[in-house]
C-alpha cells in the first residue's frame, strides 16, 4: 500500500526536536570556548563569547521548557527553600557577567526568609531577568527580595532609562519590541504555575526603582 | 569558605575538553586531590579503592554506564558513604523525579555550562546540609534507626528555621521506617496544611498502604499522579497497591505509563514485563524484558532472570527460536553462574518439549539435574523451586521431593515462598501436595520453640541456646530460629557476662539474620542491646 499523505506531526513536536539539535551544537561551541579560553586568558572578546553562548543557551532551555509545558511533560518540583539561597545561587550564576561588566550586584534578603517554589525554575527565571536588567543598567542593580500580602516577591532595581511608556502601561508582552519577549513571557507563564490555594504567582513592572531606572517584580504564593 | 583542600574528589567526564575546563575550575578552588575518570567502570574502581568526599559525574558518559548508573551502582553497593556530595553535571535542567528513583536522587544537579562559583556555591550547600545531618545520617548507615531518631528529635529542637522542613522529612521517613505510622502520619498532615507538598501526600499514601489501608492508598497516588503527573514514584506505588488487592491489569497500566514517561529504569522495566507477563499482555511484557536486557548492560542490578524470563515470553508467544537465541546469549553474558547456567539449561528443556523434540529436551533435561546436584550449595531458592517443577514433570518424584522438603525447611517462616511451592505445585496439577510436608515442618517449628522458650523461662539459657542450634541446623535458613537464639544468647550475656566467644557467636546470628533479610524493625532492639554489650565489653577490657 502506497501512502500518499505525511504522517501529521505538530509543529511544536519539531520545534521541540530542533531545540535538543541546536542545544547540542552550542554544548560543542561551549566547549570549544573552554578549550579557547585556556590559551588565552586575557580575552575579552572569549568572554564575550562565553557569556553570549551561555546566553542563547538560556533561551533554549526556556523554550525546551515552554515546550514541555505545552506537551504537558511537566510538573513544577516544589519545595520549600531559603530565599537567600536561592539569591546566593543567582550570584553564583550570574558572577561571570558581572564580572565582565562595570555594573555592581547588590543582594537584600534577610535570613530567615523561606519561600515555596521550584528551585531551578525560580532561579532561573530571576536570572534571565537578571540579564536584561544588566544590559540597560548603568552602574548598579539591587536584587531584593522580601514578604508582601502572602507572596514572596523577588525584585530587581537597576539604574537604566527604564521600560518604554508604552510597555508598563499595557503590562503585556510584547514579543514585537526585542529581546525582552521571551525571557518574560517566560518568567510570566513559571509565575502563573506557581500556585497555593486560589492564589498564582505573577510578575509586575514599573519605573519606580529605588535607583531610579526600572523595577521588575516576580511574586510566589 | 567550604576547605575543598582536605576533600578528595573524583572527576567523570568522558570528553577531554570539558574534563580539562573543569579541572582547571577546581584547581582555582584549592583544591588538591583530584582524580579523573573517563568513563563510568572506570570511575567505579576508583570508588572502590579509595573514598571521596566528592564525586562530580557528568550525566552523559558515552558508551558504557551513564552517571546515574554509576550513582545507582555506587548507592547500591555502598561505595559512597553519606557524607561525601555526589553532584551530577547535565546537559540541559531536568527534572530530578524524571531522571532517576527516589533512592538514586544525586546531592545536586549542576547544568552545563557553570560558572566556577555556583559550583563553589553548591558544594557549600551541600556540604552545610551534609554537616547538619551528620549524625542522623551516620547511624542511618549502620542502620541504627533508634539512634538516629533521637539525633533527629534533638536537631528538631534547635534546628535553624531554614532546616526545619527538611529535618521533618526525614524524621518522617524515619517513622514509616520503624513502622511508628501515627508519628509520620501526624508530621506528613502538618506538613500538608501549610503547604500542599508532592512528598507529603506521597507519605500519606504509603502510610495508607503500608496498613493495609489498600484503597485509601490507590486513591490518594491517583490523586497524586493527576495533580502532579510526573511523580513517577506515586505510579510505581500505585502499581504495588493494585497489586496487593490482585488488580493486575490497572498495575500493568500504572506502570506501563511511568516507563513511557521514563524509560530509563531497569527495574520498573523488569517490573512491567512481569505483571504483563502475568496478565498475558505478551506484546507489553517482550518490550519491557527486552528494555531490562539492555538496560542492564551497564547496570549493577544485570539480572540472568531477564534473560530466562524474556526466553518464557518469547515462548510462550511461540517465538521459539527467538527464545532459545536468547538463552545462548545468556550463557556467554554469565559465563561463570551455575543458577545462570542451571535457568537456561531448564528453560531449553521445556522450549525442545514443547516443539517435540524429544531427544534434545531430554538431554538438556538430564544436563539440568547434574548442574542442580553439582552446584547445590550455591544455588538460589527460586530456581531450586523451578528444579523440582521440572523434575516432578520428568517423573523424577524423588529428586523433587527431597528438593521441596529442603526448601520448606529452609524457608517455613516465608509466607511468600511458601505460597509460591504451592502454586507451583497447583501448576502442575498436585495440589496439597505439599500440605503435608509444610504443616508437619510448622509442627516441629513450633515445637523447637516452645522448648526452647520454655528453658530460657526456666532460666536453663544454655541448654535453650543447645536446642535453638540444634534447629538452627536443620533449618539454616529460619528467621524465627535465628532471631529468638540471638534473644537468649545476648540475654545470656548480659546475665553470665562477656567472653570473646559469646560475644562472636552474638554477631555471627545477628549477621546471619541480616543476610537472610529479617525486618530490620525486628532487628533494632537486638543490634541495639548488641552494641551496649560491646560498649561495656570494651570497657572492661581495657580496665
Amino acid at each position: 500500500m502506497i501512502h500518499s499523505s505525511v504522517p501529521p506531526v505538530s509543529f511544536s513536536a519539531i520545534l521541540g526536536s530542533s531545540i535538543h539539535d541546536v542545544k547540542n551544537s552550542l554544548g560543542v561551541i561551549s566547549e570549544l570556548i573552554q578549550q579557547l579560553k585556556q590559551t588565552n586568558t586575557e580575552n575579552r572578546h572569549i568572554l564575550q563569547l562565553e557569556f553570549e553562548a551561555s546566553r542563547m543557551n538560556n533561551n533554549l532551555i526556556q523554550l525546551l521548557t515552554l515546550y514541555k509545558i505545552e506537551a504537558k511533560n511537566f510538573t513544577l518540583d516544589i519545595d520549600e527553600y531559603s530565599v537567600s539561597e536561592i539569591l546566593n545561587d543567582v550570584k553564583a550564576q550570574q558572577s561571570s557577567l558581572f564580572d565582565l561588566s562595570d555594573v555592581a550586584l547588590e543582594i537584600e534578603c534577610s535570613e530567615d526568609l523561606l519561600c515555596y517554589c521550584d528551585f531551578n525554575l525560580t532561579c532561573s527565571s530571576i536570572n534571565s531577568i537578571l540579564n536584561n536588567a544588566q544590559r540597560y543598567s548603568h552602574k548598579k542593580i539591587i536584587l531584593s527580595a522580601g514578604q508582601q500580602d502572602g507572596y514572596v516577591y523577588f525584585r530587581i532595581e537597576d539604574d537604566g532609562d527604564g521600560f518604554p511608556e508604552s510597555f508598563t502601561s499595557t503590562g503585556k508582552v510584547d514579543f514585537k519590541t526585542g529581546n525582552t519577549g521571551l525571557g518574560l513571557y517566560f518568567v510570566s507563564i513559571i509565575a502563573n504555575l506557581h500556585s497555593n490555594d486560589n492564589k498564582s504567582g505573577y510578575i509586575s513592572t514599573a519605573n519606580d526603582s529605588r535607583l531610579g531606572g526600572a523595577s521588575f517584580s516576580l511574586f510566589l504564593p | 569558605m567550604l576547605d575543598l583542600k582536605s576533600k578528595k574528589i573524583l572527576l567523570i567526564e568522558d570528553y577531554p575538553v570539558m574534563r580539562k575546563a573543569i579541572r582547571d575550575m577546581l584547581y582555582s578552588l584549592d583544591v588538591v586531590t583530584l582524580i579523573e575518570a573517563e568513563n563510568g567502570q572506570k570511575a567505579i574502581n576508583a570508588m572502590q579503592s579509595q573514598k571521596f568526599d566528592i564525586v562530580l559525574c557528568d550525566y552523559n558518559l558515552g558508551d558504557g554506564k551513564n552517571g546515574l548508573q554509576v550513582l545507582e551502582e555506587a548507592r547500591f553497593r555502598k561505595l559512597l558513604p553519606s557524607s561525601a556530595a555526589f553532584i551530577m553535571v547535565t546537559a540541559e535542567q531536568v527534572q530530578g523525579m524524571v531522571l532517576s528513583a527516589m533512592e538514586n536522587k544525586p546531592d545536586e544537579y549542576l547544568t552545563k555550562p557553570f560558572t566556577v562559583q555556583l559550583l563553589l556555591t553548591r558544594l557549600e550547600r551541600t556540604f552545610e546540609r551534609k554537616q547538619f545531618f551528620k549524625l542522623v545520617d551516620a547511624a542511618i548507615d549502620i542502620e541504627n534507626y533508634p539512634l538516629a531518631i533521637k539525633y533527629c528529635d534533638k536537631l528538631l529542637d534547635e534546628s535553624p528555621k531554614k532546616m526545619h522542613t527538611a529535618l521533618l522529612k526525614k524524621r518522617a521517613e524515619l517513622a514509616v521506617h520503624t513502622l511508628d505510622f501515627s508519628t509520620a502520619q501526624h508530621i506528613y498532615q502538618d506538613i500538608l496544611e501549610q503547604r500542599e507538598l508532592n512528598w507529603a501526600l506521597l507519605g500519606i499514601a504509603q502510610i495508607h498502604y503500608l496498613q493495609g489501608n489498600t484503597e485509601e492508598a490507590i486513591g490518594t497516588f491517583q490523586e497524586i499522579i493527576s495533580k502532579y503527573p510526573m511523580t513517577l514514584e506515586a505510579y510505581d506505588l500505585l502499581a504495588q497497591s493494585y497489586e496487593a488487592t490482585e488488580q493486575h491489569i490497572e498495575a500493568q497500566e500504572a506502570l506501563h505509563k511511568a516507563v513511557l514517561l521514563s524509560p530509563q529504569t531497569i527495574l520498573r522495566q523488569r517490573k512491567l514485563a512481569t505483571i504483563a507477563n502475568k496478565t498475558g499482555d505478551l506484546e507489553t511484557a517482550e518490550n519491557a524484558c527486552k528494555a531490562a536486557v539492555v538496560l542492564g548492560k551497564y547496570s549493577v542490578h544485570k539480572s540472568s532472570n531477564d534473560f530466562s524470563n524474556l526466553a518464557q515470553i518469547f515462548k510462550k508467544a511461540d517465538k521459539k527460536t527467538e527464545a532459545l537465541e536468547i538463552l545462548q546469549t545468556m550463557r556467554n553474558e554469565f559465563p561463570n553462574d551455575p543458577s545462570a547456567e542451571l535457568r537456561a539449561t531448564i528453560a531449553d528443556s521445556e522450549i525442545y518439549q514443547s516443539m517435540g523434540e524429544a531427544e534434545e529436551a531430554e538431554e538438556a533435561f538430564s544436563k539440568a539435574l547434574s548442574i542442580s546436584k553439582q552446584y547445590d550449595q550455591i544455588l538460589d531458592k527460586e530456581i531450586k523451586l523451578e528444579m523440582s517443577k521440572v523434575c516432578y514433570q520428568n517423573d523424577y518424584e524423588e529428586t523433587a521431593d527431597e528438593l521441596i522438603k529442603q526448601l520448606i525447611k529452609s524457608h517455613i517462616d516465608d509466607d511468600d515462598f511458601i505460597n509460591e511451592i504451592n502454586i507451583m505445585h497447583s501448576s502442575i496439577g498436585r495440589e496439597n501436595h505439599a500440605d503435608e510436608l509444610i504443616n508437619a515442618t510448622r509442627q516441629e517449628l513450633i515445637h523447637v520453640n516452645n522448648e526452647g522458650v520454655k528453658l530460657y523461662q526456666q532460666e536453663k539459657f544454655i541448654e535453650a541456646i543447645a536446642v535453638f542450634a540444634k534447629a538452627f541446623k536443620a533449618m539454616p535458613e529460619n528467621k524465627t530460629i535465628i532471631l529468638n537464639m540471638t534473644k537468649i544468647i545476648l540475654h545470656n550475656i548480659k546475665v553470665s557476662g562477656c567472653t570473646k566467644g559469646n560475644m562472636a557467636e552474638a554477631k555471627f546470628y545477628i549477621n546471619k539474620a541480616k543476610k537472610l533479610g529479617v525486618a530490620q524493625y525486628k532487628l533494632n532492639s537486638i543490634q541495639m542491646e548488641y552494641a551496649k554489650l560491646v560498649h561495656s565489653f570494651n570497657k572492661t577490657a581495657t580496665k
